[in-house]
């Protein structure tokens, strides 16, 4: 079975990746590396679970898992739950950037700081994986519910293929990462470096960090690409700091920037010789699915952009009676080989084929303007986005009420917002917290109302909650 | 008196203990310190110190001691 990188091999010599100290390793050095790992032999029944820092010996893992045919889980470096992913798919190896004591895997290499483990026991046969299974990620901020979005070799392939013309990306570019790889933003940056033969600078340091701009400007790095959140501390700093770069072009991905970032990034951008790339993506479609390029920003700077050929854009559910801007809005849905094969939330799940067929509902409102461009206006899901990671608010308000409160989660201003008849206390929220990964407690605000307002059906009425938050002032 | 300040600001932000105000207390040393909150810490300090970073030091604040060697450049004695 080929997997999508077999072709980055035939680099040879050239150059992979840069760690942060400067070494560089080339395509050969990773393959050589990959030997050491000494994975057994997979015949397409076995899962391999890694975190994902951004140093050579993560890189080097993740090219043995996929070389080996193992289907995949990436997972961010501090996740707190992850016993959840290792009892509910038994991954035979565990390649982790700190120690586990865990009885049934015992250590049988060591790379850095990174650890391997194999499970004792043979892994149970019986449960095929389908073999066009490679990667699986996390769908969203992780609420402890370990559903992964399961991908294939050919839609990673297919992606990368779309990021790669879309963005004009040359043999010479170098990108310097700004995001984990376990966030399929930041590794579909990775992907695309590998197949296309180009330079990594890898980097584990953020925009805030003297040592980021040590290093992006020692590597002549071309570009990077970054959330809502990193262009906000970009601004901050002050974008002046990459006029002594050699940055040729930033993407930005992740959710919406506030409309006076996106025009201060953009105006210096177009002052500096920077191509500035608004795109939209999911992990359900392997990574981004439109782009806006600087061109068309000019005259549309609310748009996610048009899709990104071959794929193609959408709208179904007319009933949603609404229009913006004398548009007709819709749910947003994607058709492309990029579209994943599917969720698994068990093991069992590994052995499914290709569930959606290239069609995905994307949960987003959005109309088309005139000139076909697509504006997102609101999302159908119940899910908030902080800083670029969703978190289902179903999932929240179900691990209050195991806190035996109940709460009404939703999004605001990029915070949480909880609406409860009682007093939420802070080491309630402390505690719930501990379970869902990366949210913080400057996230998340409560709201005290008398009653909780309900359809004429019982069920709770949203849109009234919704107008009640908006309308509070939020007690900071 | 300032370097109380100083500690508490960082044992509340990043819920610590005294003893581990030290010189191994690094940026990303913690889960709490990261960009995020490094962020809440610039902005708390500059408020109870009544100060105003350049964000040249803002970048170059890389641990807990190196916080206060900035802080000495604006007048702060720790």
């Amino acid at each position: 079975m080929p997997t999508f990188l077999d072709p980055i091999w035939s680099n040879g010599k050239k150059i992979a990746v840069i760690d942060s100290s400067g070494n560089a390793f080339s395509f050969d050095d990773l393959s050589r590396m990959i030997i050491d790992f000494s994975l057994e032999p997979n015949e397409g029944t076995a899962v391999a679970l890694m975190t994902c820092s951004n140093t050579v010996e993560a890189i080097a893992g993740y090219l043995a898992f996929v070389k080996g045919q193992f289907a995949t889980i990436l997972l961010p470096t501090n996740i707190r739950t992850i016993d959840n992913y290792v009892s509910l798919y038994t991954p035979k190896y565990l390649y982790l950037d700190h120690t586990l004591d865990h009885c049934n895997y015992r250590e049988v290499f060591r790379f850095g700081k990174y650890h391997l483990y194999i499970l004792r026991s043979p892994v149970n046969s019986g449960c095929e994986i389908n073999s066009e299974l490679r990667l699986l990620l996390t769908t969203s901020g992780s609420t402890g519910s370990p559903k992964l979005v399961r991908i294939s070799d050919e839609n990673i392939e297919l992606n990368c293929k779309m990021i790669l013309q879309s963005l004009r990306i040359n043999n010479d570019d170098i990108a310097i990462t700004t995001l984990p790889f376990s966030y399929s933003y930041g590794l579909s940056i990775i992907n695309t470096s590998l197949l296309n033969g180009n330079k990594i600078q890898l980097n584990e340091y953020s925009i805030i960090q003297r040592s980021f701009w040590d290093l992006l400007l020692s590597s002549r790095a071309t570009n990077f690409g970054g959330i809502p959140f990193n262009y906000q501390q970009l601004e901050q700093i002050g974008l002046d700091r990459l006029k002594s770069s050699h940055i040729r072009f930033m993407t930005q991905a992740g959710g919406r920037l506030p409309r006076s970032t996106f025009e201060n990034v953009f105006d210096f951008c177009e002052h500096n010789n920077i191509d500035f790339f608004v795109m939209y993506g999911q992990t359900e479609a392997t990574a981004r699915m439109s782009v806006l390029s600087p061109l068309d920003a000019k005259r549309f700077p609310s748009s996610v952009g048009k899709a990104i050929s071959p794929g193609r854009f959408e709208l179904i559910n007319p009933e949603i009676s609404l229009e913006v801007n004398g548009f007709k809005v819709g749910e947003l849905v994607f058709t492309g080989g990029s579209v994943a094969l599917g969720y698994a939330s068990s093991k069992e799940d590994l052995r499914l084929g290709d569930t959606w067929k290239g069609v995905l509902r994307t949960g987003d409102l959005a109309y088309f303007n005139k000139e076909g461009f697509v504006h997102i206006v609101g999302r159908i899901n119940r899910f908030a986005k902080i800083r670029g990671v969703r978190y289902s608010l179903e999932d929240i308000e179900e691990i209050f009420a195991s806190l035996e409160i109940d709460v009404v989660a939703l999004e605001f201003r990029d915070q949480i917002i909880l609406v409860s008849t009682k007093d939420v206390a802070s080491t309630t929220i402390e505690k719930a917290l501990y379970l869902i990964d990366g949210l913080r407690l400057s996230d998340v605000k409560t709201i005290k109302i008398s009653e909780l307002p309900r359809t004429p059906a019982g069920k709770l009425d949203f849109r009234t909650i919704e107008s009640i938050v908006s309308s509070a002032s939020i007690p900071e | 008196m300032n370097l109380h300040t100083y500690d508490s600001v960082f044992m509340e932000l990043f819920s610590l203990e005294p003893s581990q105000l030290d010189s191994t207390l690094l940026y990303q040393s913690i889960d709490t310190w990261d960009s995020l909150g490094h962020m809440e810490l610039i902005s708390k300090l500059e408020s109870v110190f009544n100060v105003n970073l350049e964000m040249d030091d803002v970048i170059d604040f890389s641990s807990y001691e190196e916080g206060k060697r900035i802080l000495m450049k604006y007048g702060v004695a720790l």
